[in-house]
């Protein structure tokens, strides 16, 4: 390392930080939420409120909306230029939309339609059109002798057009999208038709009936069966602080973001809120806000791997200017996300009339964007327009006829926007990013390292505790999950894979090999077996809000542990302590590997797991508490009490907010408690900073139960 | 409308494409703003075209970004200072929003306006802006107000004043670490601007609140305010006031903060005067040269040579310099190198006698390290301690270490010990080089490495121009010329190429008598590569030699190149041909 550590050095100034990719809008919602009436089983605390999960309702503004309507009629000074088809159009986002297009005598129909796709970024599906054509170029599959690509053939003619289809799709669209077929009738009677390959001049108006659409999503099929349901499974799920959006993060690269709404009708600033929120013993609503896609499958030439899409983390960053901010991560790149909600601007007047533009440049494209191309060609500046402005002599009192263009605003959208990205830091899959309380920096584990990032730097990171021994066959012990003291700056905690945790301190030293603190609980004597070391590993640990508490989760226990007390934990809870049996099974069909996240309620009072057959368990931590209530997350709740013959002093009703993606019911699960269905665990799930719920995923539906 | 063949077209476009949907456009648009508003008028520009941009602020960052900038320059485009408050809406918003480099620069936009503002609009204008932004919801507005009061404060009126250092004592005990962080950062220009009644007592109880901020990121950033603090009180006040701070500082937890301590140590020392530094600085110093983070003894070990500048010999011999010494055989070679770019500067503060007696030994075993960084660095500052100590005393152990540096495995520091030959040799003299360095520069001119064969042939026009062209005559020419012989094309074509850089500085008569017959027989080369050299070279000479000789040797040769059957040769000899016939015409 010829350069040593300097990112504290004061503020470093980044000339450029601007690395943000356009994203183009998301796909419309594929979420479908669906309303279920509270089923309470044991009859305490039933939720009052009526399942209103009507979220289907949201309908997202696509990108289509924000077009300006085009002038109407024949632009002065193109008297011989054929007629650009008259649009007729009315903003209704996400739905097709009907026209009538008339295109002019004596020009060319699927070009025409083709420079209007483009124009207008929609795609079009003509869906019949009349009129009279000439001279038409076919091709007849039918009619080539070699039974392979047919040969286009030149009619000469008048024809009238029977049957008019086809559909057309804005550059850059996938090859064969975009096409056109058409019937005609000849002037004896005849009938043909074929693709049309040439041009298809319309001799007198051509009427044609087309609908627009956008944001068309590219499919390709069949679909694999497998695949399908895979990408929608959940495996990150995140509270923000205030505890107002939740987002969560598939296999499939998606961030989805969902919102509180049941705050936002009191109205007032966000300190009212929190205030009123606190006072008010209302349950959370969420409902979809917006999804993005977060990552791509991608594939490391260098090393010949593939790099899945799947999201491993998502942390909430400080929120800024009403913008939601947050990290995503996958096995090798971590990103930064905005999402804010932009106007969607239509320009009302300009200078230049772009249809008379057109005029001038006889091209396809408007003289605006005509004047892109030789920018962009000149690097950044047109050097002709740019002396004829610079020769111009500016009268004193400006120029009257200049105008400057007038811009309505009239809906918003939500836009995700990356910002940055964080790449090529680590060798090993990332297991954890978490957030500095300082608002500047966070950091990434792996499997043997931890990396620190400035979250304004994307291009450098410093590693700050290496684990990896000189000789890999040395290795022992891995990194499963890092994360940072709630409050201390200083402070961070990894986990590893052979049930310690480790607590470091920045201050003491720029590489910090060293642990300040370190927990471990002895192994009982003669306990030991094969699976020993297997089941200690921790899978995730979370400090509790004060900062006091570590929860650790290992395969078959809760820990919490005072970080005062470094002699062992305070509390261990045991999850599935009926699977011990069991434990070979696990091994063979890889179970035993699962990683469970664990989660702590806002006021460290209660701590949460998961477990198979969609079971979570909720344990109660204050002092004297014996709470331990199993819960399952379905459709159809029903308290579980297996194994420990706990009292429920104070326990969480269930009450289920179930949202579910796309894919089929869930296997059902015998419900007697024995056999245990290994295929369907409740990997992720998070406790609402403030309040008594929890959101927790099962395979690709979320859950969201409140006491 | 009808301006489309009028030369306003253009200006109409670039107007439009404010609001293009491609960004690219609108940025080129926006940078040319100042087009726009020339072509509006001043007060078109001033009711038109900045609301416009005031509401502009939905855009993306990169078009915001320069936006700001633009705005910055924009006094004479509304009318002049007269109406300069008509900019700072815009600027306003722009400082409110997410991206850190945006609201930099709107903030530097505006100090700059605020600068030339007339007094009675910063009162009017500036200073509640600055308040709005200190009172703002998001974070984002906070962190610009705190770079903007030490442009209102100054002309503002005595309760105004109270209050713009009560609204900044506030934002130093903001929530955000952000906003604490850029208190911190600005604290030591506003304090420039503040009375030094007030900046007793009300600046100096914030700076004593950021020193124990709980987070580190703030404290480093107080740190850096002690230098600045310091040399704005009065060095009584510095001494009760900034050195009992700086230090517990320099015995803080962190070892960031210790680090900061280290590099910003010795500019304090001016502040608080000669006694504080020997008692109180000096001890802070040495042990921050022995603290047990490497990255803390890297800062101090840097700022050894201005820290004993500021000192009297005997204190830095007694107290430096162990300090030195241990440094020498640091365990990090970070610090070892920090060390090595910077001990040679001792030298002359030291004198004569306390360097041959204390530093000499360190030089020599630096010279020895492990680490060639080390030793480059030390031979990279050899002229310092040669104006004291005469460099006889070092040669011995100089020698070896250039020669392990020319033959070391990793090309680039084979080319950087090159870089230092010419500095070397001017300071080790023609007698030392002859004997030791002479066959190294020959050496390097068959380095494997195109670079390092590059810099060996620029190398020895370099020490032809240092020695004069008889030493070259007799030491590099006839070495240069035998090598032509060189079986491998390659290495003959380092020759042409040492040809050429030498032949200006050997001039006309040796040019003509012993380089142009080598680079002639050259041109029968078997290897186009070296023909076309050749015609190159040949081309470089013509101004060199007097005319008959090209008449004589250049020309028939290059007619005879540009007959070769290889069309790159044919090329480049008519070329040299082409720029022979314009020579010759010109004179």
């Amino acid at each position: 390392m010829a350069n040593p550590n300097r990112w504290w050095d004061g503020n470093v100034g980044i000339m450029n930080p601007m690395t943000s990719s356009d994203q183009p809008p998301p796909p419309p919602p594929s979420l479908h939420l669906t309303a279920e009436d509270d089923k309470p089983i044991l009859g305490t605390n039933s939720n009052p409120n009526p399942n209103d999960f009507d979220g289907e309702n949201d309908e997202e503004s696509g990108g289509g909306g924000g077009r300006g309507r085009r002038a109407r009629g024949r632009p002065p000074g193109s008297k011989n230029k054929p007629k650009p088809p008259i649009v007729i159009t009315k903003e209704s986002p996400n739905a097709l939309r009907s026209h009538v297009l008339e295109i002019g005598s004596g020009t060319d129909i699927s070009e025409c339609i083709s420079m209007f796709a483009n124009r207008i970024r929609c795609g079009v599906s003509v869906l019949s059109g009349s009129g009279i054509v000439t001279n038409v170029t076919l091709r007849q599959p039918a009619a080539a002798p070699d039974g392979g690509r047919g040969v286009p053939s030149c009619l000469q003619g008048r024809f009238e057009i029977l049957s008019l289809s086809g559909a057309f799709l804005p550059a850059p669209s996938p090859p064969g999208a975009t096409g056109l077929t058409v019937y005609l009738a000849g002037v004896q009677g005849q009938v043909l038709g074929g693709t049309v390959v040439g041009p298809l001049m319309a001799s007198g108006p051509v009427m044609v009936i087309a609908a627009t659409f956008t944001n068309a999503t590219y499919e390709r099929l069949p679909l694999e069966e497998d695949d399908g349901n895979e990408v929608d499974i959940i495996s990150a799920i995140e509270f923000d602080k205030s505890g107002d959006h939740l987002a969560t993060g598939d296999r499939g690269g998606r961030v989805v973001l969902f919102e509180r709404t049941d705050t936002k009708e009191n109205g007032g600033n966000r300190k009212d809120l929190e205030k009123t929120d606190s006072s008010t013993s209302r349950h959370p609503e969420f409902r979809y806000k917006t999804e993005f896609q977060s990552h791509e499958p991608e594939f490391d030439y260098l090393k010949s791997l593939e790099i899945e899409e799947k999201i491993n983390k998502i942390k909430w960053c400080q929120t800024a200017n009403g913008a939601l901010f947050l990290l995503s991560t996958n096995d090798k790149t971590i990103k930064f996300w905005k999402v804010q909600e932009k106007k969607v601007k239509k320009i009302a007047s300009m200078n230049m009339d772009p249809s008379k533009a057109a005029g001038k440049n006889s091209t396809a494209s408007s003289s605006v964007s005509s004047s892109t191309n030789s920018y962009l060609t000149n690097g950044d500046k047109d050097k002709s327009s740019n002396n004829l402005i610079n020769d111009f002599k500016f009268p004193s009192g400006g120029i009257p006829s200049l105008r400057l263009p007038v811009v309505t605003y009239s809906e918003t959208s939500l836009v995700p926007r990356c910002r940055r990205v964080y790449a090529h830091a680590h060798d090993y899959h990332i297991n954890s990013i978490s957030n500095n309380s300082d608002g500047e920096t966070f950091i990434s584990a792996d499997d043997l390292r931890i990396n620190l990032w400035n979250l304004e730097i994307s291009n450098q990171s410093f590693n700050i505790v290496d684990v990896k021994p000189a000789n890999m066959e040395d290795l022992t012990e891995v990194i499963t999950c890092a994360e940072f003291h709630p409050t201390d700056c200083s402070t961070l905690a990894y986990s590893s894979s052979k049930g310690s945790i480790r607590l470091i301190d920045l201050r003491q030293s720029a590489l910090c090999d060293k642990h300040s603190k370190l927990f471990e609980e002895q192994e009982a004597p003669g306990s030991r077996s094969f699976f020993t070391e297997i089941i200690a590993s921790i899978s995730d640990i979370k400090f509790g809000r004060g900062g006091r508490y570590i929860l650790s989760r290992d395969y078959m226990t809760l820990k919490l542990w005072d970080i005062n007390m470094d002699s062992g934990p305070v509390s261990t809870f045991q999850v599935h302590e009926y699977l011990r049996p069991k434990l070979c099974d696990l091994y063979e069909n890889d179970s035993i590997f699962d990683k469970f996240e664990c989660c702590l309620s806002g006021d460290s009072q209660r701590v949460a797991t998961g477990s198979y057959s969609n079971l979570f368990r909720v344990f109660g931590c204050g002092p004297g508490s014996t709470e331990a209530t199993t819960l399952e997350a379905s459709k159809n709740p029903m308290r579980r009490q297996v194994q420990t013959p706990s009292r429920p002093s104070r326990s969480l009703s269930s009450i289920t907010r179930a949202v579910r993606r796309g894919g089929g019911e869930s296997p059902g699960v015998d419900a007697n408690g024995n056999s245990f269905d290994f295929t369907t665990k409740l990997l992720h799930l998070a406790w609402h900073p403030t309040e008594n719920s929890i959101a927790c995923a099962a395979a690709n539906s979320l859950y969201m139960y409140y006491a | 409308m009808s301006m489309a063949d009028e030369p306003l077209y253009p200006i109409a476009v670039l107007i439009d494409e404010l609001k293009n949907d491609d960004i690219q456009l609108r940025l080129n648009s926006i940078r040319r703003l100042s087009t726009i508003a020339r072509a509006l008028g001043e007060e078109r520009t001033r009711k038109e075209l900045i609301p416009f941009l005031s509401e502009n602020n939905d855009d993306d960052d990169e078009v915001l970004l320069a936006m700001a900038e633009e705005l910055g320059v924009f006094i004479p485009y509304v009318g002049g200072i007269e109406y300069a408050n008509i900019l700072l809406p815009p600027l306003e918003t722009l400082c409110t929003v997410e991206e850190t480099c945006v609201r930099d620069k709107a903030v530097e936009s505006l100090c700059r306006i605020g600068s030339q503002m007339k007094e009675s609009h910063l009162v009017d204008s500036f200073a509640p802006l600055v308040k709005r932004l200190a009172g703002g919801e998001w974070f984002t507005a906070r962190v610009s107000a705190c770079g903007l009061f030490h442009i209102a404060y100054p002309s503002a009126s005595e309760t105004l004043k109270a209050e713009l250092r009560s609204v900044f004592s506030q934002l130093c005990q903001d929530d955000m670490p952000m906003v604490r962080r850029a208190a911190a950062t600005n604290l030591g220009k506003f304090a420039a601007t503040v009375e030094p009644a007030h900046l007793k007592s009300d600046i100096m109880q914030i700076f004593q609140d950021l020193t124990q901020d709980d987070q580190d990121s703030v404290r480093l950033l107080a740190v850096e305010g002690c230098a600045a603090l310091g040399k704005l009180l009065e060095p009584q006040d510095c001494i009760a006031h900034i050195l009992p701070v700086i230090v517990n500082f320099s015995q803080d937890k962190s070892w960031r903060v210790r680090y900061m301590v280290a590099n910003q140590l010795y500019e304090l020392c001016e502040a608080v005067g000669p006694e504080p530094t020997k008692t109180d600085l000096v001890p802070a110093y040495v042990r921050l040269l022995r603290d047990n983070e490497a990255e803390v003894r890297i800062a101090a070990a840097g700022k050894v040579t201005k820290f004993s500048r500021i000192l009297s010999p005997e204190l830095a011999i007694q107290h430096i310099l162990p300090c030195v010494k241990e440094l020498s055989s640091d365990s990090s070679q970070h610090v070892r190198s920090a060390l090595a770019s910077v001990i040679m500067g001792m030298a002359p503060v030291l004198g004569k006698e306390a360097t041959i007696e204390q530093l000499l030994p360190i030089f020599l075993s630096l010279l020895k390290d492990e680490f060639p960084d080390v030793r480059l660095n030390i031979i990279s500052k050899l002229d310092q301690v040669n104006q004291v100590i005469g460099i006889d005393l070092l040669s011995q152990s100089l020698l070896p270490a250039i020669v392990e540096l020319a033959e070391d495995r990793h090309w680039r520091v084979r080319l950087a010990i090159i870089e230092y030959i010419p500095l070397l040799a001017s300071q080790l003299g023609v007698g030392f080089f002859d004997d030791k360095l002479g066959a190294l520069c020959m050496q390097w001119l068959q380095d494997k490495v195109y670079s390092i064969r590059d810099a060996a042939a620029n190398n020895l026009k370099r020490l032809a121009e240092e020695f004069g062209p008889d030493w070259a005559m007799q030491h590099i020419v006839p070495q240069v010329l035998d090598m032509i012989k060189n079986p491998h094309y390659l290495y003959r074509m380092t020759v042409l190429r040492a040809i050429s850089l030498l032949a200006p500085v050997m001039g006309s008569e040796i040019t003509c008598s012993k380089l142009l017959p080598v680079v002639v027989s050259a041109s029968k080369d078997r290897v186009p590569n070296i023909k076309f050299n050749v015609a190159k070279v040949l081309q470089s000479l013509v101004p060199i030699v007097d005319h008959p000789v090209v008449e004589k040797s250049i020309k028939p040769c290059l007619v005879e190149l540009a007959e070769d059957p290889d069309v790159d040769v044919r090329y480049f000899a008519n070329q040299a041909l082409q720029s022979i016939d314009q020579v010759m015409m010109s004179s």
